[in-house]
């Protein structure tokens, strides 16, 4: 943020030499980051989790080596857990189902890397870096060098602190900046099919781990807005995108989960439809009076 | 006041994380705000503004890493870079920067496609080539053999057919696919395959074993707080935890019955995660006057306790309810089918029981099917093990829910400071605590341990799951030896019978008498253990290592009946210290003689025996009554009388006279009396006046009654009575406990069996025949004289 400062500034009060150096600097690096900025991305998302293990003590039970230090998260080690489960018999146990993206994706990597750990952990890291290198790199190319190192640089603030210690967030954050790559370019290019290519994406990302479920209801309702030339078509694709998106999580649930999950439902309608899951969480006063409380079957389930 | 919780203002650990995301979130609303105004774009702009308003609500009001703090700021910045932006030039490569998007889109929508093509279908790919561990399937394996096979086994998977649960199979067909091996019992554990997983299948049937919590110390802590309970409840769901422990008694007295279980009910309410998955096991049978836990097992009351439970949760149906104790004074069968209807009747799925021995387990099951078995169990409490609990919870398939297992608040230090601990901590980097609980874990796949956090930051860890390695378990296993009865076959364990050597166990309630050292030779590798060895757990204790030196054990029960005991316990007291303590005595003096017994210790004793059996592991059990032998010198003989409504009665209706007015001698009693003295019998009385505990006569008072009562006889009987209070025994001296007869019989050296006691009623009866007196209805010899009462 400082040099895309800087480089306004020069811009705005500075010399035409400085200026002409500046655009220079600008186009090289670029280029640079725009043909081999991958692998710096990759290195530099490789670092939280080095940071991982020289900066933060394990967690207590992690029993997973991960690479450079152990899993710092119990959640972790319950992702890991459920995918060898999967490998091993086919489902993945409780709680791993409840994001089943995550574990089911690992079970794959681990297979390729012959059951280590430590390069699955890895290829997770570069999957990352991929992802967000694609999307600081559409940035980068619609609005410029600065905006495409802050974008990535925002990225990798956001997931250095959650990368290392809650291993489903690196997904997440892969299918979001994929997401943020294709919702970009369709938008300017006003694609409906691309966008809603992103949308779906997009949802998959919120599906890894539940996340702000309202403003995917907003953009689906904005994408006929603004190609309102085929508005219908618009509105069409979107639906179809979500919705497409929601069933493939759920799919991947009901085959190699029991079907105990509870994040792979699509949030938003739940919200809708059952009301009273949600207002105890986030509105029950103390000692919850009789009308709030909701009837749950101890045993009957 | 309703309470939305969020990033924005909640703890320093959530704000870390999720700053970017707020921040992100608040300069989005204000630029979509700002840019309302433009035309044609107001629409888009007012929801943008309303989505990250709605949001902002939700950002890092979960765990603090949740998603809202990455997905949600990553949507916040392709809106305001991307989305938002009206005009979007080429600024790099100019002219071919068209053909660079083009391509950065089919990447990133063919890297996402891919992952979720991976992810879709890429596990069964994977599975097909995963090395899957060979399968053992053992066929024609009697209950319990099989389990015995899988301990000496592992690590082979072992399925034992017998008992097992449909869906357990199902899925352990689907591990095995074509790598099924089928091993047949006749080729014993050496036929069994190696592999590098194990599959503890334990009776037969192996079943998921639930994280579990017990919630106790959340209502009865004194610091406790409900706020933070419900945050260390809900931690703990967030964890994994399946299974919630609570009881009805779980408060501070009884005004606080079914405190825990309402904590339970509002934490399960307030929680977001799937409640359906969350188990409660609650427990009745136990209720608090003043804080006390007192049991009561009555069908009744467990009827009664069952419906306030289903009320206090909000449940129609309770998962698992528990007897939390057996109540002595209500026979066990009858509260097990009080259980066992309340089953019957749709109100609680399962049952179970807590604190009970293996008798009493048995005694239930031929009664009822128990689900599940409480006991207390942790490395420095194994008496669950010992006894023999576990073993048969684990062979019937019973889940054992292992309260305190840590050992509770006295062992904290304990657990800190053990070395053996600790070592295998600092290995796995994890806490003695986690250690422990793995540790139980590894011993049978029916205990669940019920750890009871009171911290949300404690709870957090009960998700996590150690694994030992089998170096780890060896040294745990050295370090608490009662491990060896879950690990070993007890056929491996146990040396022949003909072993050389000989450990000879004296079994018998305190005042048994044993004395056997004296007739028992002790000889080379020869020992004989003198104790009361009433439980099966204190027996197993000597039996182990006897074994494990390779010497058999067998047993020397001392049948002596409680009456006896009591007998033995009183005369030894009055030989020790010349006369009956009384109750604060006796507490002061058993410090430092433990010859000195109080009666609730005898009583306790006889609840607590466990008959010995040969499947203990004794080769043999000698049997001894107990045979009073005559005592040379005690040849006296006596007629002792009950005082009230024998010999005389209280003329204003009391139990007894409460003053020399109110005396009245009984018709015929003065003439009997003094024809024996006259045939030279010796005269003695005994009586009971508790108003002197209850402070409503003196102690002069009562004896200016007696001076009175032998005034109208006309002469004088010797007597002693007991001043206690009512309520449970404390003292001796009350009837039908034997301590004023022993007294009489060591003062005046009497020959029990020709002294006759004479009272009315059954308890006079039961203190005739404890103490060896011939006994006589006083109606027997009253009744035909006819004098007048005066």
């Amino acid at each position: 943020m400082a040099l895309a400062l800087l480089s306004k500034l020069v811009r705005v009060g500075g010399r035409p030499k400085h200026i002409r150096t500046v655009r220079i600097v600008e186009r090289g690096l670029g280029r640079a980051l725009g043909r081999w900025g991958w692998a710096l991305a990759v290195l530099l998302w490789l670092i939280p989790l080095w940071s991982a293990r020289a900066g933060r003590p394990p967690d207590l039970g992690a029993a997973w080596q991960m690479p450079f230090g152990e899993i710092p998260w119990s959640d972790g080690y319950g992702y890991f857990e459920g995918a060898h489960q999967l490998l091993a018999n086919g489902r993945f146990g409780g709680f791993a189902e409840q994001k089943p993206m995550f574990p089911a994706l690992l079970s794959v990597v681990l297979w390729l890397a012959h059951g280590s750990l430590d390069r699955a952990l890895a290829v997770t890291g570069v999957i990352l870096g991929l992802a967000s290198f694609l999307a600081a790199r559409e940035i980068g190319l619609r609005h410029g060098l600065w905006c495409a190192l802050c974008a990535f640089g925002m990225l990798l603030g956001l997931g250095r602190g959650v990368a290392p210690a809650v291993v489903t967030e690196p997904l997440g954050m892969a299918f979001g900046a994929l997401a943020l790559a294709v919702l970009i370019s369709s938008k300017a290019s006003r694609r409906p099919p691309w966008f809603a290519a992103g949308l779906f994406l997009l949802t998959l990302a919120m599906q890894v781990r539940p996340g702000a479920q309202f403003v995917l209801l907003f953009l689906a309702l904005w994408m006929p807005w603004h190609f309102r030339l085929h508005r219908a078509r618009a509105l069409g694709w979107a639906a179809a995108a979500i919705v497409t998106a929601m069933l493939l999580t759920t799919v991947l649930g009901r085959s190699y989960g029991t079907g105990e999950s509870s994040f792979y439902r699509p949030w938003p309608s739940c919200a809708s439809s059952r009301p009273l899951s949600w207002r105890p969480a986030r509105a029950a006063p103390r000692g919850s009076s009789r009308r709030t409380r909701r009837r749950w079957p101890a045993s009957s389930t | 006041m309703t309470r939305i919780p969020n990033a924005f203002r909640d703890g320093p650990g959530r704000r870390e994380v999720a700053w970017p995301g707020a921040l992100l979130l608040a300069v989005l609303f204000a630029l979509s705000v700002a840019r309302i105004g433009r035309r044609g774009e107001r629409g888009f702009w007012l929801a943008v503004a309303a989505g990250m308003l709605a949001s902002g609500a939700f950002v890092g009001n979960d765990n603090p890493v949740h998603g809202m703090a990455t997905v949600h700021p990553l949507m916040a910045l392709g809106l305001s870079l991307g989305l938002g932006a009206h005009r979007t030039p080429w600024r790099i490569w100019p002219g071919r920067a068209a053909t660079f998007e083009r391509r950065t889109v089919r990447a990133a929508f063919a890297f996402g496609a891919a992952l979720t093509l991976l992810a879709l279908i890429g596990p069964d790919v994977a599975r097909g080539s995963w090395p899957r561990p060979p399968v053992a399937m053992l066929i024609g394996m009697q209950p319990g053999q099989d389990l015995l096979i899988a301990r000496e086994a592992t690590p082979a998977i072992v399925v034992g057919p017998g008992g097992m649960s449909y869906s357990r199979y199902r899925l352990l067909l689907e591990i095995s696919g074509s790598q099924m091996d089928v091993v047949h019992a006749a080729g014993g554990p050496g036929r069994l395959l190696g592999g590098p997983r194990t599959v503890e299948v334990s009776g037969g049937s192996a079943r998921e074993r639930p994280a579990a919590m017990g919630c106790m110390r959340l209502s009865t802590d004194p610091d406790r707080d409900d706020a933070r309970a419900i945050a260390t409840l809900q931690a703990a769901l967030d964890a994994g935890v399946t299974l919630l422990d609570t009881a009805d008694a779980y408060g501070r007295d009884a005004s606080e019955i079914g405190h825990n279980e309402r904590l339970i009910a509002r934490a399960l309410a307030a929680w977001k995660g799937d409640a359906t998955r969350v188990r409660v096991a609650t427990k009745g049978g136990l209720t608090r006057p003043g804080g006390r836990w007192v049991a009561d097992g009555r069908a009744r009351h467990l009827a009664a306790a069952c419906a306030a439970s289903r009320e206090a949760l909000g449940a129609s149906r309770i998962a698992l309810y528990q007897l939390h104790a057996p109540d002595p004074r209500t026979a066990l069968a009858t509260s097990v089918r009080a259980l066992a209807a309340l089953q019957r009747d749709g109100l609680v799925e399962q049952i179970g029981l807590c604190n009970v021995s293996l008798g009493e387990l048995r005694e239930a099951l031929d009664i009822a099917p128990i689900a599940a078995v409480q006991v207390e169990l942790s490395p420095w409490q194994d008496g669950a093990l010992r006894g023999g609990v576990v073993e048969e919870c684990a062979d019937r398939d019973i889940l054992v829910l292992a309260h305190r297992p840590l050992g509770g608040a006295d062992n904290q230090r304990r657990l800190a400071r053990d070395p053996v601990l600790a070592e295998v901590a600092a290995r796995h980097q994890a806490s003695p605590a986690d250690v422990v609980l793995a540790w139980l874990r590894s011993l049978s796949s029916a205990i669940v341990p019920l750890p009871g956090p009171t911290r949300p930051e404690t709870a957090r860890t009960l998700g996590r799951r150690l694994s030992l390695s089998p170096e780890d378990v060896a040294a745990l296993d050295a370090r608490f030896p009662a491990a060896r009865l879950m690990r070993i076959p007890r056929a491996r364990r146990r040396p022949p019978d003909d072993a050389p050597g000989d450990v000879v166990l004296v079994m018998g309630t305190a005042g048994a008498g044993k004395t056997l050292e004296e007739r028992l030779a002790s000889g080379r590798r020869r020992v004989v253990l003198d104790n009361t060895y009433l439980s099966r757990a204190s027996r197993n204790a000597v039996i182990e290592s006897a074994w494990s030196q390779g010497a058999p054990a067998r047993c020397v029960w001392l049948q002596t009946s409680l009456e006896d005991a009591q007998v033995n316990v009183v005369q030894r007291m009055i030989a020790r210290h010349g006369r009956l303590l009384d109750p604060e005595e006796m507490r002061r003096a058993s410090r430092d003689d433990p010859g000195v017994i109080a009666p609730g210790v005898l009583f306790r004793h006889r609840r607590e025996l466990e008959t010995p059996e040969l499947s203990e592991g004794f080769t043999r059990i000698d049997t001894v009554p107990f045979v009073r032998q005559p005592r040379p010198g005690f040849e006296g003989r006596a007629v002792v009388v009950w005082y009230d409504g024998v010999v005389r009665a209280s003329r204003s209706g009391a139990r007894s006279p409460r003053s020399p007015d109110d005396v009245a001698i009984v018709p015929g009693a003065r003439d009997w009396l003094a024809r024996q003295r006259d045939e030279g019998w010796r005269l003695c009385g005994i009586s009971w006046h508790p108003e002197v505990a209850d402070e409503t006569m003196r102690a002069d008072e009562v004896e200016a009654v007696f001076s009175r009562t032998h005034e109208l006889l006309g002469f004088e009987i010797e007597h002693a009575w007991c001043p206690h209070g009512d309520g449970p025994p404390v003292c001796w001296c009350r009837k039908p406990l034997p301590g004023l007869g022993v007294t009489l019989i060591e003062r005046h050296r009497l020959d029990p069996a020709r002294c006759v006691f004479v009272g009315r009623d059954a308890s006079d009866h039961a203190f005739a025949r404890t103490l060896g007196f011939t006994y006589r209805e006083a109606a027997e010899f009253f009744r035909s004289t006819g004098d007048a009462v005066r």
